[in-house]
């Protein structure tokens, strides 16, 4: 017994040494831009308010790395899932206005304040940092699909309102203000078939459990691509000429149907966070969109199709108009 | 055959044999840690493989998410606080065995399924591969909900003593999961205004508080100086190999097991846990003396064992294939496949030939390698098992913690756990199932949702569920194995009637 | 007796759940005929029906003589579940690793165990390898607590 009680005293003393060293060797590297700032003194968190493994996540996990050689302090990734992106975002807002602790952002978190969901208000207690990815929302079919075009399914749901079934993820959120606003907009009415992840709306179209496939531009590729699905509509206001499959495929504009939305990525800090300290970190994540790295790694996952950055201010006035969008959609019912 | 001596030299190249042995081990780990699953193991070692060959990150991933399926059992069996979702249905006969002094022939039992399970199912990947895509696709909304109520039918079995309390158990653990933001209508239900209820209350916690902290209060209420069969629980902690004859005795458990996890992997995002819980349902219907599971039969750790690894090798299938993850984790190796600039589907094979066989060797390997680091995983927490109860117990409590704590970093997980701790100590000692309810809580979600999105999609006509063929054969399936228990107690009871 | 009690306080539970679940309506998708509120009624009948069931069974059973535990054992059993509350309560304020060290030692003194420095050492470890662990190798954000406690735990994680 006491032969496993010096194990024990040794080994403790190993792991104190190593807590106590590692950060204090990180802190020496640290540039002389932020010297005059002060900041960052520990390590930076990023609240990730989704689960690990989706798009959210592993643009924040690709952004923590780089950041982490700019600030020259550790950043951390930290899911808090939950309540469709409410319980990190909560999580945030309560925790100190210092900086250390970033909230990473979606549409999602626009819609519950337009929903005036409670303890969740994103104009009221954050700040923008900046937005860093943007996606454009594409709509196609099964490749066995009846339907070949834009126009089939539109004369087909003229003539019966209500049967083309769309699918999407998350009930009351984007996709769903995705798929009526299209519809309002084209003076036709779909089903909304809501579905748990995006995996299982993918089988779903592909089974003909319902006709209409919608997803970001990166994930709706990779089906085009493994020849699955057939594009039939980019809801922008340009074709998306840059993209091989996509070049032939329609804009809802161009056909007459004023209706645009995407989603985006990007993030924000608790309301109150010292101007200096904010103005830091946008010029950090500008850094790490412009870094050779990331330039990069979203050319080979085509994440970069659109240009991501906004600065803070921008991405404040954009909030203000999504947010009032979603409210005249959602919000009246 | 250049192909195969490519992905051949690929995959046993002393690198990747390094970085596969690492990365089983570190699932191994990360799995019986509870509350870091598989998916968390993945994301973790994600950012090492941007460097790597493509096909030598990708099954360095693989690697991790064999050991993780495998890893999470350790904690099941000794703890029981399952190390990951997919171990729920491990924690049934597994912690019972090791009461019973048998904890390392259950563990050994646990490593050799998860080695068939994988095997298994790599070598259904690559054989059929194009052919079982389509099986992913055959699963809608009525097929799932048939498949959550095979995995619910078990519970006729689970109460063998009082089959009421068994299905009152159950209908709590349904009620239970309709908790949070409805997955249809987007309504929030029972969350009394709780921001931490809106996403539901997750099973893992409830698992932690129902069973492990339930167990501490148990034996701290029962006797008077620790666990008293604290001896002959050490004793048979040693990890057991098993022996093939053994293995050949029970090849339909194995088999079993292996081909249920092999097609819930394929169908998409079903994971692991819903195929143990299958897994567990068919051999509890199958056996001759279904009352006996739950008290440490060995099959009720194979089956669930070998499914939920036979999981990996058939959620690859619908990835490589179709572009569509088959779990949650292949979702997270298809984020990496991205990352490598490889687009997911058939251009895939065309682009890599030597993908697909590498992901099956590397299977192989890591499958192999899951032995060794089975073994010395299983070994250094058998050692917990040494300490004097008071140490153990507080180890649980604050194991149980971290681990209810770390699945969303949330404290409000935690207090949700020491709330179910009550519920559990209730269960246990009045013998209501604490399994039919982790079975309702876990399925209940599943089987509600898809019921109301096939009657959204056929219209309101419950016809749908018995046209469909496979789910019309998975539904009488079902039925069958819930009333299979009544069905012999029924010929029982004339058998025994006729004598007196 | 105490089953009776339990099972009556899940009973007025339900009721009060099944009051409740009238107030979901659904809103957003038209064609869902059963409903938010349709399965969770479904299923309260249900188990209100089974309760019923194993009430009135119970009721009719000659009362069992239930194991007595002896208060003893009970006062322990208390002061366990009360400790391990004030721990929870206590891990938003001193941080995971001091509320995890004073808890598992006050918590093996109370299981009656009598070497206090072996277990003192055991609580040091266990706080500290889990901390390690998971706080600095898994990236699990533990607890940091508030004020002081707040900024000591970046030293560690």
């Amino acid at each position: 017994m006491k032969r496993n009680i010096k194990t024990l005293l040794i080994l403790l003393s190993v792991l104190l040494t190593i807590t106590l060293y590692v950060p204090a060797g990180g802190s020496k590297e640290q540039g002389d831009k932020s010297k005059a700032l002060d900041f960052p003194k520990r390590p930076i968190e990023i609240v990730v308010p989704f689960g690990p493994g989706g798009s959210s996540d592993m643009m924040t996990r690709q952004v923590a790395s780089i950041m982490t050689k700019i600030v020259g302090k550790p950043v951390n990734v930290v899911n808090r899932a939950g309540g469709g992106g409410i319980d990190g975002m909560v999580y945030v807002a309560k925790a100190p206005a210092d900086g250390y602790t970033l909230l990473q952002i979606t549409p999602s978190h626009a819609i519950a304040t337009a929903l005036g969901r409670p303890n969740a208000d994103l104009l009221k207690d954050f700040d923008p940092v900046a937005n860093f990815q943007i996606d454009i929302q594409c709509f196609g079919v099964a490749k066995n699909s009846k339907f070949k075009s834009l126009d089939d399914i539109l004369e087909y749901a003229k003539a019966n309102p209500g049967k083309v079934k769309i699918g999407g993820t998350s009930p009351g959120g984007l996709d769903e203000y995705m798929a009526n606003g299209f519809a309002k907009a084209a003076g036709v009415q779909f089903l909304y078939v809501p579905y748990n992840a995006a995996a299982e709306t993918k089988a779903a179209v592909l089974g003909g459990e319902i006709d209409i496939y919608q997803d970001k531009v990166i994930s709706f590729l990779t089906m085009v691509r493994a020849d699955q699905i057939r594009p039939i509509v980019v809801l922008n206001n340009k074709r998306l000429d840059m993209i091989e499959e996509l070049k032939n495929v329609p804009c809802s504009v161009e056909k007459g149907i004023q209706f645009t939305q995407g989603s985006w990525r990007g993030f924000a800090v608790r309301k109150g966070t010292p101007q200096p300290i904010r103005d830091y970190l946008a010029e950090v994540i500008k850094k790490v969109y412009e870094s050779p790295e990331y330039r990069e790694a979203s050319k080979r996952d085509m994440s970069d199709i659109i240009p991501g950055y906004i600065g803070p201010k921008e991405y404040g006035e954009m909030w203000v108009s999504e947010i009032a969008k979603f409210k005249e959609i959602l919000g009246k019912k | 055959m250049g192909i195969t001596i490519k992905s051949l030299s690929i995959v046993f190249s002393p690198l990747s044999m390094v970085f596969m042995s690492f990365g089983t081990l570190f699932g191994v780990v990360c799995g019986a840690l509870p509350g870091l699953g598989p998916s968390m193991a993945v994301i973790l070692l994600l950012p090492f493989t941007y460097a790597m060959d493509p096909i030598v990150g990708i099954i360095t991933l693989v690697a991790v998410n064999v050991g993780a399926q495998a890893g999470g059992s350790i904690s099941s069996i000794l703890l029981r606080v399952p190390g990951t979702p997919s171990a729920i249905a491990t924690t049934f006969d597994g912690y019972p065995m090791a009461m019973q002094g048998k904890a390392g022939r259950a563990l050994g039992l646990a490593f050799t399924a998860s080695v068939i399970g994988s095997i298994f199912s790599a070598i259904a990947m690559l054989v059929a591969t194009p052919l079982l895509s389509n099986v992913a696709l055959k699963f809608q909304s009525a097929e799932f909900f048939s498949l959550a109520l095979l995995g619910l039918s078990c519970i006729s079995s689970l109460g063998a003593k009082n089959q009421a309390k068994s299905l009152f158990a159950a209908c709590l653990g349904l009620l239970l999961s309709t908790v949070g933001l409805d997955s249809i209508n987007g309504v929030e239900r029972f969350t009394f205004g709780q921001e931490f209820l809106l996403n539901g209350i997750d099973f893992i916690p409830v698992m932690i508080g129902a069973y492990a902290i339930a167990e501490v209060y148990e034996t701290i209420g029962r006797s008077s100086s620790g666990n008293s069969n604290e001896s002959s629980v050490l004793k048979g902690a040693k990890f057991e190999f098993i022996k093939l004859k053994d293995v050949l005795t029970k090849w339909k458990t194995y088999l079993k097991g292996s081909i249920i996890g092999t097609i819930v992997g394929i169908i998409p995002a079903a994971g692991g846990s819903i195929a143990a819980f299958i897994a567990y349902s068919e051999e509890v219907r199958s056996s001759k003396t279904p009352e006996k599971f739950g008290t440490g039969v060995e099959e009720g750790i194979i089956a669930p064992e070998s499914s939920n690894n036979a999981c990996v090798g058939g959620s690859m299938v619908p990835t490589l294939t179709l572009g569509i993850p088959g779990s949650p984790v292949a979702a997270i190796i298809m984020a990496a496949f991205m990352l490598h600039g490889l687009t997911p589907g058939p251009l895939l094979i065309q682009q890599q030939p030597a993908m697909l066989q590498s992901i099956f060797f590397g299977m192989i390997a890591s499958s192999l390698l899951l032995f060794v680091f089975g073994k010395i995983v299983a070994r250094e927490f058998t050692k917990i098992l040494k300490l004097p109860y008071p140490l153990l117990a507080m180890l649980i409590m604050v194991l149980g913690v971290v681990g209810a704590y770390s699945l969303r970093n949330n404290l409000a997980d935690v207090f949700i756990a020491f709330a179910f701790s009550f519920v559990g100590y209730f269960f246990n000692k009045y013998g209501y199932s604490t399994s039919s309810f982790i079975l309702g809580l876990v399925l209940g979600r599943i089987a509600e949702n898809s019921m109301r999105k096939q009657l959204i999609i056929s219209g309101g006509s419950w016809l749908g569920f018995v046209t469909r063929p496979i789910s019309l054969v998975i539904l009488l399936l079902s039925l069958a194995a819930f009333l299979s228990p009544y069905y012999r107690k029924f010929m029982s009871a004339r058998k025994s009637g006729g004598v007196c | 007796m105490m089953e009776l009690i339990g099972l009556s306080c899940m009973g007025i539970g339900l009721i009060y759940l099944f009051i409740q679940s009238w107030e979901l309506k659904g809103i957003m998708v038209s064609k869902d005929t059963v409903g938010p509120a349709g399965f969770p009624q479904l299923v309260i009948i249900l188990s209100f029906l089974l309760l019923a069931f194993i009430g009135f069974t119970l009721m009719k059973q000659q009362r069992k003589k239930e194991e007595k535990m002896s208060w003893d054992r009970k006062k322990i059993l208390g002061i366990h579940v009360l400790l391990f509350f004030a721990y929870l309560m206590s891990l938003d304020l001193l941080g995971f690793v001091l509320s995890t060290t004073i808890y598992c030692f006050l918590g093996i003194l109370n299981l009656k165990y009598t070497q206090t420095l072996k277990s003192a050492v055991f609580s040091l470890l266990l706080s500290g390898g889990i901390t390690i662990l998971f706080g600095r190798i898994f990236l699990v954000s533990l607890p940091r607590g508030i004020g002081v406690f707040r900024e000591l735990s970046y030293f560690l994680y």
